[in-house]
């Protein structure tokens, strides 16, 4: 008995045993560079049989699992179209960077890499093509003209090593004018009608209006519960500091006495702190700002606890919009009845600043192992997705199924409505948020007037978007950033990532301590203790080499 | 001799098959990946991997050891776990010895799972659930506010953190922690108790003579294990509850790395080392407390 019993039990291990190993086996990624063939290269000029060879790709993307499940039409054209085969791997917002690290490490990475790494620690990026992790594109674009476009934008050029370009930015906007509507603070012009508030013409004022919203009762319901401004993020609400440090608004460079320094090392930080303190002080900022999490607090402003809200024009707009969250709150009230966007006033020197910063957020980067043929089919694949083909796409569906064009190129839309609006594409095709922005942010076309946006989005909407992107054009000038400093990479530049200035400006807000005293001490920390001196002294002169 | 150790695992072999997984599974996945922690004297080249990496000594430990935070860092660490063993080690003993003094078993049920429950909520809910409870319109201040009295930042004043980290924890977790007191309590031979009684106890007499005794040795093991885990301040909860404004007394390493491997991505080496010296104070702090129990007469773990 005892030894049947034994057998089958030592059997059971020895099973278990080689699951758990076969566990441990290198479970094939599909991302294997193909052997490159050398039959197929050597003739293929004409454009027919281009993309002869049938090629895998893969590529991360935040999501794209699910995005990719169907493998809907969107994902099916662009396959037939170019001959590959598209292999998904997935990467999500809050790990995106560590798995990037982890399949570097693990030789892993896939063909096509989404990264940030660009704007948030450029000392990776160096790392990344030091190490020949990536591959440097071409240096002739010409045969992918709207690659090219980017290759040769002005703000990118700092991301050059060594005269090649090792990523493809992926670009916000075309330019760096449109970011002026990333910045807006919307108001309630009601609760100032009712107050008597005129807008603000200067700091004090604007923080008079929003001590007198925490305080006044501007709802009337005989309680206390009201505060002057809350935040999606931080970011945005450094916008209302603009008129008294622009560079604080989009944290560049600046030059002072003579010398380029980042924003936290100036000594017009002094005021912004002080306001920053006040406004936190007299309960005109929301007191919960630094506990509240990314978007947590807009709440308040929709359920009418705030009176003014610091976020981008683009977000009036959606289901989830600025708008429809306000309106699903107050049921049976128009949304620009009771809400405005509020302008800034002039700096102390009278100009008027405008938002504006790089151009691009993020990359994509191709995997150093990707032979030449494989890197000119991806090149391609990039040069239609920023083609006007691609946009239409992008913004109509699949011609023949949910739009029609004409002879004149007129568009008419032929897909279903759902109420009121038509159906949404996303739904349609659960690919197409990621396709369309694998190359570039659709944050232009999303913001312009055109017959798609006016039906998806609603008339009002998109005039706002307008009228507030043509008066900041008209009136306001931009913040003039170093644009080349921001890009610039030193030994000791790259280290100042670990300055978190934001942390440190909402430690001083929040303490009880002299506000002026306090920054001048974090910023004393930063030149004993964080490279800050070495970095600056780096930066002149690369500077002054390159006059 | 060599003969007989062949022929002893030949006829145990059917055991030491058995033995085999673990075995293999303790040095696939725990002793083999220690080579690792050569990375805390190396800088970390992707294409060359962890062996062919170039050396860099102490490097990496003098960049940590250089930085500000890291310090301020390390004193958090050590006056919460240190609070932790002080506050909320004691509540499950007590919660597991007063909800055995509960006269009627329904009624014990009862409060047992009112206090487990919590266990069972996640950080980032009971963050939520502060949120309301402290914030500037939360319940607190809104009961302040009704007595006439100022209302206050409790989440962001650095002064408070500890206290509301002992606390929600101690909300949390005391109940769970009680369980294992509360079979060390169930396992006691209630002849000892009627013996007691007979002696004349009363039920506080009982509590200190009899049950106690049986359960130190569970308290011993236990608190070798917590102090053994000292540095690792309970990364989760910290996360959930801290923000800027309470850095100067809640951001403790694990916090402190999470964020700085975030901005600067090519610290692979540094990571690697703060996890060594961690691991390096927690055993050195486990064979102490080791030492200590069997001192005061326990019977400890190793």
């Amino acid at each position: 008995m005892s030894h049947a019993k034994l057998g089958s039990a030592s059997l059971l291990s020895v099973i278990i045993l080689t699951s758990v190993l076969s566990g441990c086996g290198n479970s094939s990624t599909g991302g294997a560079s193909p052997s490159a063939s050398p039959t197929a290269s050597a003739s293929g000029t004409a454009a027919d049989n281009l993309y002869a060879e049938h090629m895998d790709i893969s590529l991360s993307w935040w999501g794209i699992g699910v995005g990719f499940e169907k493998r809907d039409e969107v994902v099916q054209k662009l396959e037939k179209d170019f001959n590959v085969t598209l292999k998904p791997v997935d990467i999500g917002w809050d790990n995106y960077k560590e798995k990037n690290q982890v399949w570097a490490a693990a030789g892993q990475l896939p063909d096509l890499i989404t990264n940030s790494v660009l704007n948030d620690s450029p000392a990776t990026y160096n790392d990344w093509v030091k190490q020949g992790l990536i591959h440097p594109l071409p240096d002739d674009l010409s045969a992918y003209p709207n690659v090219e476009k980017i290759a040769k934008a002005e703000d990118v050029q700092g991301i050059y090593r060594d005269g090649k370009l090792y990523a493809i930015p992926r670009m916000t906007y075309p330019n760096t004018d449109m970011w002026a509507v990333d910045r807006a603070i919307f108001v309630r012009k009601d609760w100032m009608d009712k107050l008597g508030i005129q807008d603000p013409t200067n700091f004090q004022e604007f923080s008079g209006m929003l001590k007198a919203f925490a305080e006044k009762d501007p709802d009337g319901n005989g309680k206390k519960d009201t505060t002057g401004i809350v935040m999606n993020t931080l970011g945005y609400f450094k916008a209302v500091f603009m008129p008294t440090f622009p560079q604080f608004d989009n944290s560049s460079w600046l030059q002072e006495d003579g010398k380029w320094i980042p924003f936290y090392a100036s000594k017009r930080m002094d005021e912004v702190v002080k306001e920053a303190r006040q406004l936190y002080k007299d309960g005109g900022l929301d007191p919960d700002f630094a506990v509240e999490k990314a978007g947590e607090a807009n709440q308040k402003f929709y359920q009418n606890k705030a009176g003014a809200l610091a976020f981008n024009v683009d977000s009036v707009g959606g289901a989830t919009g600025v708008k429809a969250e306000w309106e699903k709150n107050n049921p049976g009230q128009k949304f620009f009845d009771h809400v405005k966007l509020l302008h800034l006033w002039p700096a102390a020197d009278g100009t008027l600043y405008r938002h504006t910063t790089i151009s691009f957020w993020s990359e994509t980067m191709i995997n150093a192992d990707v032979d030449d043929k494989k890197l000119n089919r991806i090149l391609s694949i990039y040069d239609w997705l920023l083609s006007p083909e691609g946009k239409e796409l992008f913004d109509y569906g699949i011609e023949g199924k949910d739009y029609a064009k004409d002879a004149s190129g007129q568009i008419t839309i032929t897909r279903p409505k759902d109420g009121d609006s038509f159906i949404d594409l996303k739904k349609e095709y659960p690919s197409l948020d990621i396709v369309s922005q694998l190359a570039a942010w659709r944050n232009a076309s999303s913001i312009e007037d055109t017959p798609a946006n006016r039906a998806v989005k609603g008339d009002d909407v998109v005039q706002l978007v307008q009228d507030e992107l043509n008066w900041q054009m008209t009136h306001a000038k931009a913040i003039p950033t170093a644009f080349d400093i921001a890009t610039m990479s030193t030994p000791a530049k790259d280290k100042l990532s670990a300055i978190n200035a934001d942390d440190d400006f909402i430690k001083v807000i929040l303490s009880k301590q002299d506000p002026v005293d306090m920054w001048h001490d974090i910023v004393k920390g930063y030149y004993a203790n964080k490279g800050l001196q070495s970095a600056i002294d780096e930066v002149n002169a690369l500077k002054g080499q390159k006059g | 001799m060599t003969k007989s150790l062949g022929k002893e695992l030949y006829k145990y072999r059917y055991l030491y098959l058995l033995l085999l997984p673990t075995v293999l599974f303790y040095a696939l996945f725990q002793y083999l990946p220690m080579y690792g922690v050569l990375l805390a004297f190396k800088e970390y080249h992707f294409k060359a991997g962890i062996l062919g990496s170039p050396w860099v000594g102490w490097d990496n430990f003098e960049a940590l050891l250089r930085q500000r935070e890291f310090w301020q860092a390390f004193r958090n660490t050590v006056i919460l776990s240190l609070g932790r063993i002080v506050f909320e080690f004691p509540a499950a003993i007590l919660l597991a010895l007063l909800i055995n003094e509960v006269a009627g078993r329904r009624l014990k049920k009862f409060y047992q799972t009112v206090f487990t429950f919590p266990h069972f909520i996640s950080w980032v809910i009971i963050s939520g659930i502060l949120f309301n409870f402290l914030g500037s319109d939360g319940v607190l201040n809104q009961i302040l506010a009704a007595f006439g009295a100022s209302k206050e930042s409790f989440l962001t004043s650095p002064g408070l953190f500890r206290a509301i980290v002992f606390l929600s924890n101690i909300w949390k977790e005391v109940g769970w922690s009680a369980i294992i007191y509360l079979a060390a309590i169930a396992g006691i031979n209630p002849e000892l108790y009627e013996a007691a009684y007979m002696d004349g106890a009363n039920r506080f007499q009982q509590l200190m003579a009899v049950t106690w005794p049986s359960i130190r040795g569970t308290a011993g093991i236990l608190l070798i294990l917590s102090v053994g885990n000292a540095m690792n301040g309970n990364f989760e909860q910290i996360f959930n509850l801290y923000n800027p404004g309470v850095y100067s007394t809640g951001d403790i390493i694990d916090t402190y790395v999470y964020r700085s491997a975030f901005v600067d991505g090519s610290g692979f080496g540094v990571s690697t080392a703060i996890g060594l010296f961690k691991a390096a104070i927690n055993f050195a702090l486990l064979y102490a407390a080791n030492f200590a129990v069997k001192r005061l007469g326990g019977e400890g773990l190793v």
